[in-house]
């Protein structure tokens, strides 16, 4: 069984990679040969938006585990997600990932919603002084809808749920739920008005 | 390193990256939705459980470690449906205000005001976010405590 723990992390590293890569460099197509340049520009844009969602939904995540599981539990998980995990402590870190499962898409769907205030408060502003709001202003809030429930789902579904159902397995205790299917086709009806928002670039909207 | 600091930690970081994201703490802030998701998942858990049991849950959410097992775990039950319920609120606060400006929509005669309108349309988003808000990090740490010895309820009151 060692060897199989000693590879998560790297597993982890992979999955994480291989999802978010495409939409980390260089715009929304994926590619896999990006110039210096590109990179520097996909990054000054990203930089604010990785600060002001990205990282608070990891520390989101770090508090909500601490506040299910204990402080004793969230090490717990984390020593289980980098593959060292603690001797009759598998339930302590399955408690912890499950939570901090959930808190991550939670958290997202939260942020989302507030990117979708924040859109709102684009159009209203351009709104009132007399214009259409500007496709920059809408494409900083369209990324704040999208790119911060894109990470929670890549780092709450992909990374934390199935490793809460490992830690589960390995305690050999009947699993709690770490997320439904709601939570996700509730991430994914954010993407409705982001559509229509990204439309209204092009086509004016009569507002 | 307790769970009150975490639970503070949490909060902090909740408000401030909103509050940064919108840029606008007006706008971030509807007085009538927090009242609904706050009293009315109260409301519905006090009809659904009892209003004995709803107050025993809120009691034993200060002091779990004095009780037997199947009373904590009652009282979580409790604790983790009001949670479920505020989101259901906060649902309930979008849609009934959608309704509502669409409503003074069709009452108002002439051409629709549209900044009026879409900033109510923004505000509808609040009662979702409060109402997850309360749910992931309140009323879901208060029952995890409960159901465990030592929990969130007693350190944020001792």
């Amino acid at each position: 069984m060692m060897h199989t723990h000693r590879l998560r992390p790297l597993g982890i590293a992979l999955v994480l990679a291989l999802a978010l890569a495409p939409f980390l460099f260089g715009g929304w197509t994926p590619r896999w040969h990006v110039p210096i340049e590109d990179v520097a520009v996909s990054y000054s844009g990203l930089l604010p938006v990785l600060a002001s969602g990205v990282v608070p939904l990891i520390l989101l995540a770090l508090c909500a585990a601490a506040l299910d599981a204990g402080p004793r539990g969230l090490r717990d998980g984390l020593a289980f997600l980098c593959g060292a995990p603690r001797a009759g402590q598998d339930l302590a870190a399955h408690r912890a990932l499950a939570s901090a499962a959930r808190a991550t898409l939670g958290a997202g769907l939260l942020f989302g919603l507030v990117g979708l205030l924040r859109l709102f408060q684009v159009y209203a502003g351009a709104q009132l002084e007399g214009d259409h709001a500007s496709p920059a202003d809408l494409a900083e809030a369209l990324q704040l809808i999208l790119l911060i429930p894109l990470v929670a789902l890549a780092l709450g579904r992909l990374v934390l749920a199935p490793a809460a159902a490992a830690a589960a397995a390995r305690a050999g205790a009947p699993e709690r739920a770490s997320l439904s299917g709601g939570a996700e086709l509730a991430v994914f009806a954010l993407l409705v008005p982001a559509v229509v928002a990204f439309l209204s670039i092009f086509y004016p909207l009569p507002l | 390193m307790t769970r009150a600091l975490f639970f503070a930690v949490c909060w902090l970081v909740l408000v401030s990256s909103c509050l940064f994201v919108t840029g606008d703490a007006r706008g971030l802030f509807d007085w009538r939705a927090a009242l609904y998701v706050a009293l009315v998942p109260l409301l519905a858990s006090a009809a659904a459980h009892g209003p004995s049991a709803l107050a025993a849950a809120l009691r034993d959410a200060r002091a779990p470690a004095d009780l037997p097992a199947e009373r904590r775990g009652a009282s979580a039950a409790v604790l983790r449906d009001l949670g479920g319920i505020a989101f259901g609120a906060g649902l309930v606060v979008f849609l009934g205000s959608l309704i509502g400006a669409f409503n003074a929509l069709a009452m108002e005669g002439g051409q629709a005001r549209a900044g009026v309108l879409l900033s109510s349309f923004g505000e509808m988003t609040l009662g979702p976010v409060y109402g997850l808000a309360l749910w992931l990090f309140l009323w879901s740490p208060l029952a995890a405590g409960l159901e465990q010895e030592s929990g969130l309820g007693g350190e944020l009151m001792r």
